[in-house]
């Protein structure tokens, strides 16, 4: 979707603000959010791609208006809803009393699995596929498509001609995945030209490299 | 909560929203608060950019890893012990005389989380993710890097599960330190591509 996230190229949206000795957390809210989603995450309600788009789909007045870890509550509160979890009626009536209540016993990611989460993470990469339709040096065109649903492929980059540079192997294909389809392809590291995508002010030495699927692009003589 | 109707809401709004999905889906059994409390200290205490600087020392002091490195991350980092969640698809690039790399997710926050931990404020925000694609020279001097414009740069926009991270230049008049001072030099926004390395 064409929506205030995909802000790559985009001009207006203020100052980039470097904190000097940034803390990894800036409020013990934004700590138990973080681990919140990994917690909910190991439930398996959803995928990664669902909660992107989630967030995605805020308004851009709130998306811009709210800090980082706010767009995770924001995710994760819809897709809890959405996916039948909780109702927003008990949601909004849990806001309204007293803080309590011991865990229950049988949460899905325990102490013991955190470590190995960590350590191992859990790789999209796919070992059997399609054969790639492309190979290194390839010239490609990125589609023109504007999606209303989640897509990784930027506005910026669409409808440009690229070169692959490698094939990374075969992945679910994030635009469908949010919706529910796998539908796993080979992902190309594609190198765009600077001036084929922002024109003739850019330098002629600088390059974009982007990951994309193999339903983004199309041969190009 | 308070309903005296100001403006802005206040402050403790969000702690309280944020307990109360905690509380709700701990009484589902959804969630363990001390698993919580492990990947949180995890990410705040644990996994920092001093791991992916233990990775560059290694890979300037021994070429073949350094080799290894550029070829199969994967491979090479697992050697380090590396931790793979957010970054179990890496590539690393290289800085040289003749290139600069630098990294950005413009759709969300994508980053190399087990050889950085988690990303900057800055990293994350609309203001560099939508200008360091189109005017990196421009956004790097933002940072206090000049990049010669003899120099080609590369923008590396994470849009897929791939994660890369930059290999820096080595910095002169650093041939005596030992691998350990070496990594000391090392800082994240060098391996974000946003800085260089200095002696």
């Amino acid at each position: 979707m064409n929506g205030i996230h995909d802000c790559g190229g985009m001009e207006g949206l203020g100052r980039i603000s470097i904190e000097a000795h940034e803390p990894v957390f800036h409020a013990q809210w934004e700590r138990r959010v973080f681990g919140l989603l990994w917690a909910v995450g190991f439930n398996g309600f959803w995928n990664l791609d669902e909660f992107r788009y989630a967030i995605e789909r805020m308004s851009a007045e709130e998306y811009l208006g709210t800090p980082y870890y706010e767009h995770w509550l924001h995710g994760l509160e819809t897709l809890l809803i959405e996916k039948g979890v909780v109702s927003r009626e008990a949601l909004l009536a849990a806001r309204n009393r007293k803080p309590n209540i011991p865990a229950a016993s049988n949460a899905p990611m325990t102490l013991q699995a955190v470590a190995a989460l960590i350590a191992s993470g859990g790789s999209a990469k796919k070992e059997f596929g399609a054969a790639p339709r492309f190979h290194a040096g390839d010239r490609v065109r990125s589609k023109n498509n504007h999606s209303h649903g989640h897509t990784r492929l930027p506005r910026y980059a669409r409808g440009k001609a690229g070169v692959i540079e490698r094939d990374h192997g075969i992945f679910p294909f994030n635009d469908t995945n949010a919706h529910g389809k796998e539908n796993p392809q080979h992902v190309y590291l594609v190198r765009f030209a600077a001036r084929e995508l922002w024109g003739e002010a850019a330098s002629d030495k600088d390059s974009l490299f982007l990951d994309l699927w193999e339903e983004h692009l199309t041969p190009a003589a | 909560m308070s309903d005296s109707g100001h403006a802005h809401p206040p402050p403790d709004e969000i702690q309280v929203r944020v307990k109360a999905l905690e509380d709700l889906l701990a009484e589902k059994g959804l969630v363990d608060s001390a698993a919580m409390d492990a990947i949180i200290d995890q990410y705040e205490h644990k996994i920092g950019p001093h791991i992916g600087a233990k990775v560059v020392a290694r890979a300037w002091v021994d070429p073949a890893y350094k080799q290894r490195l550029l070829t199969d991350a994967n491979a090479a980092l697992v050697e380090l012990g590396v931790p793979r969640l957010q970054g179990e698809d890496m590539v690393v690039v290289e800085n040289t005389p003749a290139v600069h790399n630098v990294l950005v997710c413009t759709l969300c926050s994508c980053y190399p989380w087990g050889v950085l931990g988690l990303p900057p404020g800055w990293y994350k925000s609309p203001a560099y993710r939508s200008r360091i694609v189109r005017d990196p020279r421009e956004t790097l001097k933002q940072f206090g890097l000049e990049v010669a414009p003899t120099k080609e740069v590369r923008v590396w926009d994470s849009t897929a599960e791939i994660r890369y991270m930059v290999l820096p230049v080595r910095p002169p008049g650093t041939e005596r330190l030992t691998e350990a001072e070496l990594a000391a030099l090392v800082t994240r926004d060098a391996m974000i591509g946003v800085a260089e390395v200095s002696a």
